[in-house]
């Protein structure tokens, strides 16, 4: 990998990843890299990486059905606040009994100061924010 | 990826079994990492779960946990989960209700004496 030092650090990230669990991990590696440039403190990096990992894993279990899927993440920092935005193509599940689901939101919610979850004409769309401390 | 992001090896302290993590518990994993618990033996006494090494858990792996509990309570074996103080995994665990439900010390010592009584 290279790394460009004197680049400045881009205070937006947008992703688009293929919906399939093996890209949670490059997804935190990414997250966590973009987060530690802003020198957002390293409780506020975990609370941040578990809510982004609970909403993309659930955007992960909506890509259900024939050919690929895809889901896309986009992060933003301003004054001070993480906002982030997991956009797929299915509807949040939390019925049928699907505890992680519903753990996965309660993390969501205990972890990140704003919650959104919006359903689209397309899919779902969760968009979350956390004041952090620098 | 190449490679595991986790795994696990477990030792024998006597009548129990310690079961070192080491990793990233997800979705990806946490049903296989789960799998790993059925080489504890039946004439165990109790699994000590050292996640010190573990770098990340979310709701898969709180269900890892929580099914290898059901599992163990089943079978009349205790579970105590070792957890490095400030660890980055501690909010999930604390969110899930997991310091209540299953208990959770910061030593594996401590957690073998937790099972001395």
């Amino acid at each position: 990998m290279v790394v460009v030092r004197n680049l400045p650090i881009a205070s937006e990230i947008q992703l688009r990843f293929p919906a399939t669990p093996t890209v949670l991990v490059q997804i935190r590696q990414v997250l966590r890299r973009w987060l530690h440039a802003h020198d957002v403190g390293p409780e506020d990096v975990a609370a941040i990486t578990l809510a982004c990992g609970e909403a993309c894993a659930n955007a992960i279990e909506h890509a259900y059905g024939p050919g690929p899927a895809s889901f896309e993440l986009e992060g933003t920092y301003a004054d001070g606040v993480v906002t982030l935005t997991v956009r797929d193509a299915g509807a949040w599940r939390t019925s049928r009994g699907d505890l992680d689901r519903g753990r996965g939101l309660m993390m969501i919610e205990a972890t990140m100061d704003d919650v959104d979850v919006r359903s689209t004409e397309t899919g779902t769309e969760i968009v979350m924010s956390r004041k952090v401390g620098s | 990826m190449t490679g595991p992001i986790a795994d696990v090896h477990f030792e024998r302290a006597g009548a129990v079994v310690v079961a070192h993590v080491q990793g990233e518990i997800d979705m990806s994993n946490a049903e296989y990492l789960g799998t790993a618990f059925s080489e504890v033996p039946p004439d165990a006494r109790a699994v000590i779960l050292d996640l010190r090494e573990v770098g990340y858990l979310d709701s898969a792996g709180l269900r890892m946990i929580y099914t290898l509990r059901n599992r163990l309570d089943h079978r009349g074996q205790r579970l105590r989960l070792v957890v490095a103080p400030g660890a980055a995994i501690t909010e999930a665990l604390r969110i899930a209700g997991v310091p209540q439900a299953i208990g959770a010390v910061e030593t594996v010592d401590a957690a073998l004496d937790s099972l001395e009584t």
